[in-house]
This record gives structure tokens, sequence and C-alpha cells, in this order.
């Protein structure tokens, strides 16, 4: 989270260390992964990767943020998530940047959670310093 | 003699007459007939000036109609008398004159559609010019034509020739014209026409004919004439050359009337071809010069953000050196290749935190400072606030400031800066840097370097950064463009390399991954983000970049390749070795995003965006559709292990100088 701030992506201004130590970020860190996940999103926190999977296609997940989620320059990776699905029920409702919002008359709590299981069955990506072909 | 000539008292009436014969209401007539029976009407109108003065043609309602001379036409071909038929030969046309002319400009290639307003020019300059500087480059598409040599000129640094009829081909032209209007790149064009209403044959002609051909364009040239002389033609030409290539470089256009070229050149007649002496770019003043260089060595925090600084090697080198003697941070935009991507100042990748924290901003050849400098943020109606910190001083050195046209805003948003330099920037580094050395003391020597060791690491952690964002997806299939960009990478980075195409579709993979350090290995985007640019301007850089015996490269998006493909048949056809790597999304993907968004904004449901913006049922074999065009072709690939070989046999092909495309299903971005 913190190399992203300080070098967002997107449309997001970048974080300067002069305005926000990293000590500080990593108190807001700590602080969004101290929110209790809401009775709904509890219940739904359970999902079907395979139904995730169509609904990353057909909502347009996959435009900005690729079909792994693995990242591009129009979105951040995604796959396998940073952040609690908790934290991602909020942020698409009510994003920040140029994400469009995912209002909940279309895109349900349990179709957030399908997808949060999709892109969480991936595995976070071998280290660059593995892949020869990364290292020319 | 009462007739009136638009060539003014260089043209005899003989030569003319010919040419101003009254003209048919049929317009079935044969027109060898016809030729022949004007030739008889003009050797009698010589026989009998009296005749010419009592019937004057000065303009199609003026003249004598066509049906005043029926009993000659109605004569069969074989009936003309023997004098007839040696006017029916034109030894030495004007367009002959006009190749003299533009063989003095030594323009290597001409990019043409053939048209029949400039049929005559066109013949000239197979057979009077030999077809060499310049040679024919047959196009399947005026956009073609003129994008091809937008590529060209940013590799070779000098413009070809482009001709159009100046109504239909000038109307497919206009958008690529566009194109490098605003990527300040010169292209030279000849526009067909048929100026004096005498001289069409029929209802073609009269649809090809324009008033004034180059106002449709005249928004987005930097100069352009119709000049109705030989010697004007000459003028104009040499003019227009030096107008393109002079900083702020753009295209120009001149027309070429079709009377003008098919008239003979008079006899007597004392033409010349104007010398050319290419202007000096303007170079910023030297006491402005000297302030900047004053603000940049007393900074803190310096950053030179670049766009189209380095219009040749010349200021690839210059930008070294000027960042090196500071030991400041380049944030390049990639309008060419300005800056070596793995030079340890590059903090590109950096761009946002680099900004902020400059004390001094330097932006040379920004076409946007104001994006360089500010951050838009908000969904529904921009809002923005600037990134630089309050009281960071602001520098402008830019050609632009030079000559700005009105109509389309290619300008940008206005900025507020502290010094601004109208001048060419490539051509000021050298006092510049002169400049910046002669302020530097021992003392600002030691805080140089400093700041360089910390942006070498700042560097290589953000090289880093590249590469484990990279490895995300590296697997999949579709295959990433990371995986793909690494893949082309290895089989290419031990050649003479130059990518041709726009690395903004594929998120930029090529710059954060690959290492540039020659002038020809980038020459940045389309300037003007007219879609079709791609795949014609990459066949026109790999042409310039063919007699050097470099690799081309591009990674061709297949949007951008279904608006001319034709271009693939000329790439075949004119033996150019280009590697075509597809960087086939099955969309036009940038316009998917912006409908998504309308989609969730306007909450009428958020499934159907794809409708109008993608490329699907059936897909394109792009294989096959450059196999149709006389080219090696391979693919749809999907399996990322598969595309290594694929490359390495495409390569094969491109190194016996032919072209070659690598059919490749990717990642959206």
């Amino acid at each position: 989270m913190i190399s992203y701030v300080r070098q967002p992506t997107g449309k997001m201004p970048p974080v300067p260390n002069s305005t926000a130590s990293d000590k500080d970020l990593a108190d807001v860190y700590s602080f969004l992964q101290s929110i209790p996940p809401s009775a709904a999103s509890s219940e739904n926190s359970h999902g079907d990767a395979a139904n995730g999977k169509k609904l990353f296609a057909a909502y347009g997940c996959y435009e900005c943020h690729d079909r792994q989620g693995q990242g591009a320059s129009t979105a951040p990776r995604i796959g396998p998530p940073g952040i609690s699905l908790v934290a991602v029920l909020r942020y698409v409702r009510q994003p920040t940047g140029q994400m469009p919002p995912y209002t909940a008359k279309f895109v349900s709590d349990q179709d957030l959670a399908d997808i949060y299981a999709y892109l969480s069955s991936f595995p976070p990506p071998a280290p660059a310093a593995n892949i020869p072909l990364l290292n020319q | 003699m009462v007739r009136e000539s638009p060539y003014g008292s260089n043209l005899s009436s003989e030569s003319q007459g010919v040419f101003f014969m009254p003209r048919p209401k049929n317009d079935s007539v044969d027109r060898r007939a016809f030729l022949k029976a004007a030739a008889a009407g003009t050797a009698a109108l010589v026989a009998n000036p009296a005749g010419a003065t009592t019937a004057p043609s000065k303009s199609p309602s003026e003249t004598p109609r066509r049906n005043a001379t029926a009993p000659t036409l109605a004569k069969p071909a074989d009936a003309a008398t023997p004098s007839t038929a040696e006017v029916l030969t034109v030894d030495r046309p004007g367009s002959d004159f006009m190749v003299d002319v533009l063989k003095s400009l030594n323009f290597e290639y001409l990019c043409a559609n053939p048209g029949n307003s400039y049929r005559s020019l066109h013949e000239s300059l197979i057979n009077y010019g030999g077809n060499q500087a310049p040679e024919f480059i047959t196009c399947c598409h005026e956009e073609s034509s003129v994008a091809m040599a937008h590529g060209f000129a940013k590799i070779e640094g000098k413009p070809i020739m482009v001709m159009a009829h100046g109504t239909v081909g000038l109307q497919h032209a206009s958008m690529a014209i566009y194109n490098a209007f605003c990527d300040r790149v010169p292209v030279y064009i000849i526009l067909g026409n048929f100026s004096e209403a005498g001289v069409r044959y029929g209802q073609v002609d009269w649809t090809h004919s324009a008033q004034d051909p180059a106002a449709m364009i005249r928004d987005y040239v930097k100069w352009d004439d119709n000049p109705l002389s030989l010697q004007a033609f000459a003028e104009s030409s040499v003019r227009a050359y030096k107008i393109a290539t002079t900083p702020p470089m753009m295209p120009v256009a001149l027309v070429a009337g079709h009377e003008l070229q098919e008239n003979p050149v008079p006899d007597g007649s004392n033409l010349a071809v104007p010398k050319l002496t290419m202007t000096s770019p303007p170079v910023g003043d030297s006491g402005a010069v000297a302030e900047v260089a004053r603000l940049l060595v007393a900074a803190e925090n310096p950053v030179l953000v670049t766009d189209r600084v380095a219009r040749t090697p010349a200021g690839l080198a210059g930008l070294i050196e000027l960042a090196e003697a500071l030991q400041a941070p380049v944030v390049d935009r990639n309008g060419r290749m300005n800056f070596p991507t793995r030079h340890p100042l590059n903090q590109t990748e950096r761009a946002a935190a680099t900004i902020a924290g400059a004390d001094v901003v330097a932006g040379l050849e920004l076409t946007d400072f104001w994006s360089s400098v500010n951050s838009v943020h908000g969904q529904v109606w921009p809002a923005s606030h600037p990134t630089t910190k309050p009281g960071a001083k602001l520098i402008s050195i830019t050609a632009n400031d030079l000559y700005m046209k009105s109509n389309y805003q290619d300008f940008q948003r206005y900025q507020p800066v502290d010094i601004a330099i109208a001048a060419d920037a490539e051509a000021t580094l050298p006092s510049l840097i002169e400049a910046v050395k002669r302020q530097i003391t021992d003392d600002r020597k030691r805080t140089f370097a400093d700041r360089g060791a910390r942006l070498a690491t700042a560097h290589q952690q953000a090289l880093q950064q590249s590469r484990d964002a990279a490895a995300s997806g590296w697997d999949a299939s579709p295959i990433s463009t990371a995986r793909m960009s690494a893949e082309l990478w290895a089989q290419i980075k031990d050649e003479d390399w130059s990518l041709v195409s726009n690395c903004q579709f594929v998120s930029r993979w090529p710059l954060r991954l690959w290492s540039f350090d020659k002038h020809h290995q980038y020459i940045g985007g389309e300037g003007g983000y007219g879609v079709g640019y791609g795949a014609p301007a990459s066949v026109g850089a790999a042409l310039a970049n063919r007699k050097h015996g470099r690799l081309t490269v591009s990674i061709q998006n297949d949007g951008d390749l279904m608006f001319a493909p034709g271009v693939l048949w000329t790439a075949a056809h004119s033996r150019i070795p280009l590697l075509i790597i597809m960087h086939n999304n099955r969309a036009y993907h940038q316009e998917l995003m912006q409908i998504q968004i309308m989609a969730n904004q306007h909450s009428r449901g958020i499934t159907r965006a794809a409708i109008g913006n993608t490329l699907v049922d059936p897909a394109i074999d792009y294989s096959k559709l450059a196999q149709s065009m006389g080219m090696h072709g391979e693919g749809p690939i999907s399996d990322p292990k598969d595309l290594a070989p694929a490359i390495r046999r495409a390569i094969e092909v491109v190194k016996h100088g032919e072209p070659a495309l690598v059919d490749v299903l990717t990642q959206p971005r």
C-alpha cells in the first residue's frame, strides 16, 4: 500500500513522505484492517470462484484490471487481493480515482464475494528475480 | 492576343491552345478523338490569329460551347490531318519541370494512391524522373500515405512526399495530416486539382475539383499554396520544404494544378529551380537561457520534463549531457526517444513523486505542460489541483510558442510559467549546457553527486517495481502484455532494433522493461491520438530504417490495423522489412473502458459496454490477413510458451528483407 500511495497509477495524486510518513500509512492500514466486517458481508464472505470468474468478465472488471486481476497501466493489481473483502465492498461502492462505482443495484455483496473468491484463487506472482526474462 | 492565361505571360497562345479549346457538352465524346479535334482546332487558331481574337476563351461560361466546333469533333479520329497528330504529344510537360524542382529537395520516396488529377506528375516522376529520388511507393489509402510519411520523418529526420487528389484523396488523408500536425512532424503533400474548369473532361473531374483544395486542412497544416505558374510552383515548393522542416515542424500542402502539370513548358521560358537553404532552428535568447541555467544550478530538486526534445540523435546526446551536468532527474513523456530508459537519472516511472518534490521544473518541448504539473480528479466533472510544491519555478522551452493555430485545440490548457523561451529546445541545449557548466561550483558539484546517487537508487527501485509488476499474470492466457514485451525483447535486444509503435496501449511495458539508448529506438505516438496511425507509420518508419539495416519492430493494435490494413500489402510489395507483433485484445479497448464508466455512472446496466467496442464474432485472423497480402503470418498465439519460437521464425523472415506478422492474443492492457 505504501509503495502505491507514493507512486500511484491512474489519477490518484501521490502522497509524499512529507505529507504522510510510512508510519502514518502503516497506521491507516492497521485501522482499515481493524474494521469489523458487517453482518451482510460476513454472511457473503465465502464466495463462489467459478461464478466470480464469470462476473469479473461480465461486469467489465477485466477491462482495466486484466483478466486475472493482474493489473495494468489502467488499474492496479487486485489478484490475489491485497485488501479484505470488507475493504473491497466499501471501495467499489464509492471508489476514488477513475474507477467507476459498482452500486448494489447491479452488483450484490454476494457477487463481490464471488469475484473476491475468484481473485483469491490466484497465487501471488512469482518473484521477478526468478523469471529470467524479467532480468534482461 | 486577348485570351487570358492563368499562367501569366509565360505561356504562348500556341502552347495553351490545345488545353483551352472549347469543351463538349457531350461528355461521352471519345477522349482521343476530342484531343485530335481540339488540336486541329488549335492549328486553325494558330493559322488564323484573327480568329482567336474574335473567339476568346476566358471561362467555361464565356467559352464558345463545344458544339461550335461540332463538325470538326464529329470527324473520326483517323480523319485528322498529319499535322494535327504532331500536336498530340508533348515534349516537355510542365510536370517534368515540377520533377526537376522536387528532385532538388532530395525526397527519397513518395507515398501515393494514384489519381488522375496528378497523372502527368505521376508519369513524369516515374519516366522523366526515373522513379528514383523520389521512388514511388504504392499505397492503398491516402491515410496510409501520410502516416507512412509521418513515421518515416521521425526516423530519418526529413520529410518524404505524399501525393493525393485535392478532393477525395485529401479527405482520406486528413486525419493522418492532423496526427502529423499534432506530433510536429513534417509531411510534404502535393495535391492534384483541376483548377481550371476548362480542362475538366466530365463528371469525375468536376467532382475531383475544388476552388481551394487545401481549405479543408488549413487548420492543421503549417502552410499551403496554390501556385498558378511553373515558376511560382518552383518557389512555393522550396518555400514549403523550408517551412515544414523549421521547428515547429508540421505538414505543408501544395496544389499542383492539372493544367500546370500537363501544359508543355513554353519555349523560351526562363524557369529556374530556386536554391534550398535550410533555415536554422530558433535558439533561445541568451539572457533567458542564462537565467534558466542559474535556476537549475541553484535548485535543490530540479527536474527536466521532456516530450519532443530529441528531434535528432543530437537532442538525445544533449539531454544526457545536461542531465548529467546537473545530476538532475528526467521525466520523459516519450513523444520521442529523448533519454535512455536505463539511465540512473531517468525517473519517468517515479514521475509523480519527482515532480511533487521539485523546486524547479523545466519543461522541454512539452506538448502539455499543464498536465505535467497538475492532476485531474473527479469522475463526473474534472477537478484539478497542482502537483508541484508552492513556489516551485516553472520553465518552458518550446518552439510551440512560435506558431499556433486556433481552431483545433491541440495547444492544450494554458500553464502559467516563470520563464518561457520560444525556441527549439534541441537547438537551445548546447547554449544551456554551456551556461549551466559555467555556473557550477565545486560546492554544487558535491551536492549534485549526492543527488545523483539518490536518484540512481530510486531508479533501480522503480525498475524492480516494474519487473515485479510484470511478473503478475506471467503465465496467463491470453498473454499478458508484459510477458509479450519481455519475450519480444529477448529476441531483439542483441540486434540493432527500432521499436516504432506507441507503447501506451501495452501499459508502456517496453519503456519500463527494455533498455532504450539510441535515438532510432523509439518514435513516440500518433500526435493527435487518431486511430489508424500505427500500422502505416510503422511501415513508413521501417522504410526509413531499411537502408540502415535495422530490425524494425511494431507492437500493433488490432483495432488500429483494421482502419487501413492494405498497408500490409504496401510493406510486402515494397519489400519493407518489419516485424509486426499483434496486440490482439479483440476490442477498441480504450473506448470499451469509457463506455463501462458511462454505464456505471448512468446506472442502467453494466454488462453491455462491449456493444460497439469489440472485434469478435467473427474473430479476425490476422495471420491469414497478412498472408493474403503476401507476407509471413503466424498465429493466433494464446499460450505464452509458443511465443518465442514464433517471434524467432518471423525475425528470420524480416532479416531476409520481408515483413512478417505474429498474431498474439493478449490481455486488454
